[in-house]
């Protein structure tokens, strides 16, 4: 990737407009003194944008704190309901740039391509009993293509560029990313992970979820990502359902289609997420 | 190792025939170790008459630690009469706040606007100095140590720890115990529960073994309820984390400010008979202004 786009994500991800919908939930709710507090780390930890930026924040070098917070509700065990409250307030209220329209990027289908990823993935490390906090699994998944969102927002035109060439030539979207940007989705989501300092493990996993790059985490991201795609939930942009290279066979002794048939009916995770979507 | 209470009141000031025992200034903690360093743990009205106590030590060194900035501990900052004297020098320390991303030196530039106080910030004759303290990033001072320790809290509330030659006391700053958000049958609420369980353990690991707890024990398990997520605790989750922790003696603060003298020591006394005393445990008192504790 090159400084100058680097400078360009970096500056500005900060005024990233979170998901409309949690923004009106997170503010309705806030202003309920007696609003149940999973209802409000629902929305949070439902929206890559304000994870994201939540984690970034407690994450800072500013407010240091002596571990490194991997989710929302490890935020809220240590920093506190009302501190999380009025982070995840500041974050919904930041002011926001106008949201462009992407004819070939629609947000709902990319944040049911995030929710279905995060919660098949969190499935997976439970039901192989990968060695990973189920809660880390499903921010790794919620953020996974975080990448993407950025450069929706800040390469549009290259970005849908990328999109439509990756559709045309049936190749995975971060080859095409690479070719027309210079950088993929991956990349500028591990970069952005590695300076707000978020967890080395989940950055890791970001930055490496096209790069072949076994570990707990990344592995049940991986096939959740997979699964996710050939489920038809949602859509993340990338045309092709990536096979399982041998490092994720040997962990789960199953290969793609054994897998699907494993996690059987998948159809309440995309109800979960459409709940919340459509909330 | 000494500790002096300034304030033990909650809230706001509760001065009044009803409160005059135990006093009505808010939290104010006046620590000294045995080369005499003064440690101040936060600064409610109680600090005003520490404050006219120091006269004869100027040129004063004094090191004031705050345990979160809700107004009952920092009310009585501008009228800590060594600021105004030059040759003394004060050394603020806290946490920093996320939400507006400032550190501690905003405390009292906030509060001596000119609005608000007719003595501006520039005025201030002593030398003052601010840091920002990370969680457990110790404060070396003489023959001292402090530590912070994030406890549970609307904002962001640090404990103290202060270790002298041996000696050792802790201070809760307000505290509320992290209660789990989901419930029993959620399917959530285990691993939400696991991750309070290793919160509360860095909590009492830090705490483990000191001789002096003073803990924010605001309201009866009875008031608990319809006060809960307030950031208060409870005199027997103050007693049970003393218990945990192997605490040899607790001293109860943050008295309610609409509870009288009687009715403290009414409170109190049920407290402990719902926490008879078994080998091993450790002593409980009430904290009480002007009380002072040497070992």
């Amino acid at each position: 990737m090159n400084d100058d786009l680097q400078n360009k994500l970096m500056g500005m991800v900060d005024q990233m407009p979170p998901f409309p919908k949690s923004v009106h939930r997170i503010i309705e709710l806030s202003a309920d003194m007696n609003c149940a507090p999973k209802d409000l780390v629902q929305v949070i930890e439902h929206d890559p944008v304000i994870t994201m930026k939540l984690l970034k924040l407690v994450n800072s070098a500013f407010f240091s704190l002596a571990r490194s917070i991997a989710s929302v509700r490890h935020a809220l065990v240590y920093l506190g309901l009302n501190t999380v409250k009025n982070l995840a307030l500041s974050i919904a209220t930041v002011d926001s740039l106008p949201r462009k329209k992407m004819d070939c990027f629609n947000p709902r289908d990319f944040l049911m391509h995030s929710l279905t990823t995060a919660s098949i993935a969190q499935h997976i490390a439970k039901k192989f009993d990968v060695e990973a906090d189920a809660t880390d699994v499903f921010v790794a998944g919620l953020l996974h293509d975080f990448g993407k969102a950025v450069l929706a927002q800040f390469e549009t035109d290259l970005f849908a560029q990328s999109i439509q060439e990756a559709e045309n030539n049936q190749e995975p979207l971060h080859i095409a990313e690479l070719r027309i940007i210079g950088a993929d989705h991956a990349q500028v989501g591990g970069m952005l992970a590695d300076k707000w300092e978020l967890p080395k493990e989940l950055a890791d996993c970001i930055r490496g979820h096209h790069q072949g790059i076994s570990s707990p985490l990344g592995d049940c991201v991986f096939v959740a990502n997979q699964v996710s795609k050939q489920s038809e939930f949602g859509c993340s942009g990338n045309p092709v359902v990536e096979e399982f290279p041998d490092y994720i066979v040997q962990r789960f002794s199953l290969n793609m289609q054994e897998m699907m048939d494993q996690l059987g009916d998948l159809s309440d995770e995309k109800a979960k997420a459409s709940a919340f979507i459509n909330m | 190792m000494k500790i002096r209470f300034w304030g033990v009141r909650g809230s706001i000031p509760s001065p009044g025939p009803q409160t005059v025992r135990y006093g009505g200034n808010t939290t104010c903690i006046e620590v000294r170790s045995d080369e005499n360093k003064l440690i101040i743990l936060d600064a409610g009205t109680g600090i005003f008459p520490l404050s006219q106590s120091l006269f004869p030590e100027f040129p004063l060194q004094a090191y004031i630690f705050n345990s979160h900035t809700h107004w009952d501990h920092i009310q009585g900052l501008p009228f800590f009469i060594p600021f105004f004297v030059p040759g003394n020098q004060v050394n603020i320390y806290g946490a920093a706040d996320p939400i507006s991303q400032k550190g501690i030196s905003e405390i009292l530039t906030t509060q001596l606007q000119y609005r608000f106080f007719p003595i501006r910030e520039v005025e201030l004759n002593a030398d003052i100095a601010y840091e920002s303290l990370m969680e457990s990033q110790q404060v070396n001072i003489a023959d001292a140590v402090v530590t912070p320790v994030m406890m549970n809290h609307p904002v962001i509330n640090f404990g103290y720890r202060v270790d002298s030659q041996g000696k050792s006391m802790f201070f809760t700053g307000d505290h509320e115990p992290v209660f789990n958000i989901y419930e029993p049958d959620d399917e959530e609420f285990q691993e939400y529960q696991s991750i309070i369980d290793e919160k509360n353990k860095s909590i009492i690991d830090a705490i483990r073994g000191v001789d002096v707890m003073v803990a924010d024990t605001s309201y009866t398990p009875e008031e608990y309820p319809s006060k809960k997520g307030w950031g208060h605790g409870t005199y027997d989750t103050a007693m049970a984390m003393a218990r945990a922790a192997g605490v040899k003696k607790l001293y109860c603060t943050h008295h309610e400010p609409t509870r009288s003298d009687d009715a403290l020591e009414k409170v109190f006394a049920e407290a402990l008979e719902r926490n008879p005393r078994k080998e091993g445990d450790p002593e409980y008192f009430l904290a009480q202004e002007g009380l002072e504790i040497e070992w």
